[in-house]
């Protein structure tokens, strides 16, 4: 069985970051390390939510682990807070990553045009070094723009995401994709491409609800896919149809806005899915 | 309509490797539909149990901030289920954290020792308060040794009568509980078994268990867990108890059979579905 370890906070209540990665990552049959970053009564949308940061444990605890030579075949990152965990995880990435095994970069900062309030404008650049080390990067548009210094556009055609794709590459990441992407009123996906030039697209419903930590649902669902060994373009799908399905069983409640996506429901469908995908590959 | 998640905050420790804990407690109760929050009193490079050398950064102040932002945003859980806590305060906080919840179900796995001995690191007056939060729990789920250090007996050196069982579990309910659960203990007709009590009901119940000769760690928290999603999704007692025994031993069965280092707990994710699916529970019985 295929271990992994996620880099990112802890918010409790929310359903976001690692309360969703540990169990999406599990039911899909791989071993999901953790080593928070932080851990918070719930995200940072609520208000006067209690934070402890965790950044002095990154480096002793990856000294632990090294000390009892336990290594993973994927490592995944999520929200990080600082220059200063940037930092740290970029040297994590130094110890921990091996030819064999992959390396996820969600680089969480930005939505809707907007660097998140809690970062200041040198923080993308931070990040950068970060998605340098990365095989596989997963940032939507608003963080593809902050990430290569390009002006964000609300409407948009193909070539500007093929643009944004290139100059991500120029990072130094194996491979980008952009999420949230929308060619066709009704339809939003995802799209990739590798250094070999490779180019991927995939469209589902648009969904109109915006909820919380569906970003971290969707990430986490792509590695676990890549870890079960489906292709990067099976596990986008694959993770783009389980976000859209969890939205689409969550829209009709209205707290579900902060509280999350009810993942936990459709888990056996992800489960069915993922099987489905593993078998046509065979 | 609408079917909202049932909802548990998890008071435990928080393990970076080794599937113990909320890393286990989590995806459980995540599978059987169960919204799980997470309350982590600690947060571990590993668990305790072999790994060599592991970090750990006390949480035990969080608790209560937790609880303050919880109460203020008026937040509601179905259930409050606690685990190992690491000192006599972390004890006060968690049953403030019962306090606060009145009508949650209170679950309490008392988690002191194993193998007739208390854990190198749990005092007597830690157990004391220990015996304190039973009072508030509505089911508590310890093991056999855990069982006599609440009632503050010596434990047993030979097998237990059913007589002798059903007297314990009384006990333990005496202590406040209305369900207590009682596993791995060794019966005098050479079975292992898990054991149940229902107050209200003055019922008792027993689930036979098929384990192998290998200890793993995390994996009383997969039981507790696995018994609290299934309560909370309707099982009757022992129903729950059978749920969790029976995907315990799936588990166990799965890690022995590929061989891997039992340091590192059991292969859950390969077991995980099993939650997913109906089951038809009959292997309980009358103890």
């Amino acid at each position: 069985m295929k271990r992994i370890v996620t880099l990112q906070d802890i918010s409790c209540v929310g359903r976001c970051s690692i309360t969703v990665a540990l169990p999406v990552i599990s039911a899909m049959g791989v071993e999901c390390g953790i080593l928070p970053t932080a851990v918070l009564s719930t995200h940072t949308m609520f208000h006067s939510f209690t934070c402890k940061d965790l950044s002095d444990q990154i480096e002793p605890v990856a000294d632990a682990w090294e000390r009892e030579q336990i290594g993973f075949d994927g490592i995944y990152t999520g929200y990080l807070a600082s220059a200063g965990q940037c930092e740290q995880v970029c040297r994590f990435f130094d110890r921990f990553s091996t030819p064999d095994n992959l390396v996820l970069v969600d680089p969480a900062m930005a939505d809707n045009g907007r660097l998140y309030p809690a970062f200041d404008a040198g923080f993308p650049a931070e990040m950068a070094k970060v998605c340098a080390k990365a095989d596989v990067i997963l940032p939507n548009i608003t963080e593809a723009c902050l990430l290569t210094g390009t002006p964000y556009r609300e409407s948009y055609d193909e070539s500007y995401i093929r643009g944004l794709l290139e100059k991500l590459l120029r990072l130094g990441c194996k491979t980008a994709a952009i999420t949230g992407v929308s060619f066709e009123a009704g339809k939003l996906g995802v799209v990739y491409q590798d250094r070999d030039g490779h180019y991927f697209t995939y469209f589902t419903r648009h969904c109109p609800q915006s909820f919380h930590g569906t970003g971290d649902l969707y990430s986490a669902t792509v590695l676990g896919g890549l870890m079960r060994g489906l292709t990067l373009g099976d596990s986008l799908s694959l993770a783009a149809d389980y976000v859209v399905d969890c939205i689409e069983a969550t829209a009709a409640d209205q707290d579900a806005r902060w509280y999350g996506v009810g993942f936990e429901s459709q888990i056996p469908t992800l489960c069915a899915m993922l099987d489905k995908r593993l078998a046509e590959k065979e | 309509m609408l079917q909202h998640n049932q909802t548990v905050a998890a008071i435990h420790d928080l393990s970076g490797v080794g599937r113990c804990s909320l890393s286990v407690i989590l995806p459980v109760l995540s599978v059987m539909g169960v919204q799980a929050c997470p309350v982590p009193t600690a947060v571990l490079s590993t668990h305790t149990g072999g790994l060599g050398n592991f970090v750990f950064r006390d949480l035990t102040d969080y608790i209560n901030e937790a609880l303050r932002h919880y109460q203020e945003l008026e937040l509601n859980f179905d259930c409050v289920y606690s685990g190992f806590l690491g000192s006599e305060e972390q004890i006060t906080h968690c049953a403030e954290f019962l306090e606060a919840y009145p009508k949650a179900l209170a679950v309490v796995d008392p988690v002191m020792g194993d193998h007739g001995k208390p854990y190198k690191t749990y005092t007597g007056q830690m157990c004391r308060r220990m015996g304190e939060l039973v009072c508030r729990a509505d089911l508590i789920t310890p093991n056999l040794t855990e069982a006599y250090m609440l009632l503050g007996e010596e434990y047993p050196t030979v097998p237990l009568t059913v007589s002798q069982a059903k007297r314990t579990l009384v006990r333990l309910s005496g202590l406040g509980p209305g369900y207590v659960i009682i596993t791995s203990v060794e019966m005098a007709d050479g079975q292992m078994a898990n054991l149940g009590y229902d107050k209200e009901k003055n019922a008792f119940w027993r689930v036979d268990c098929r384990y192998v000769p290998v200890s793993y760690p995390g994996t009383g928290d997969i039981f507790a867990s696995v018994a609290v999603g299934a309560l909370l999704n309707g099982d009757s007692l022992p129903m729950a108890m059978e749920r969790a025994t029976e995907f315990l031993e799936l588990c166990i069965k799965t890690t022995y059979g590929y061989g891997t280092d039992p340091r590192m707990g059991v292969m859950l994710e390969s077991c995980l579905f099993w939650l997913t699916k109906e089951q038809t529970l009959t292997r309980y019985a009358g103890l």
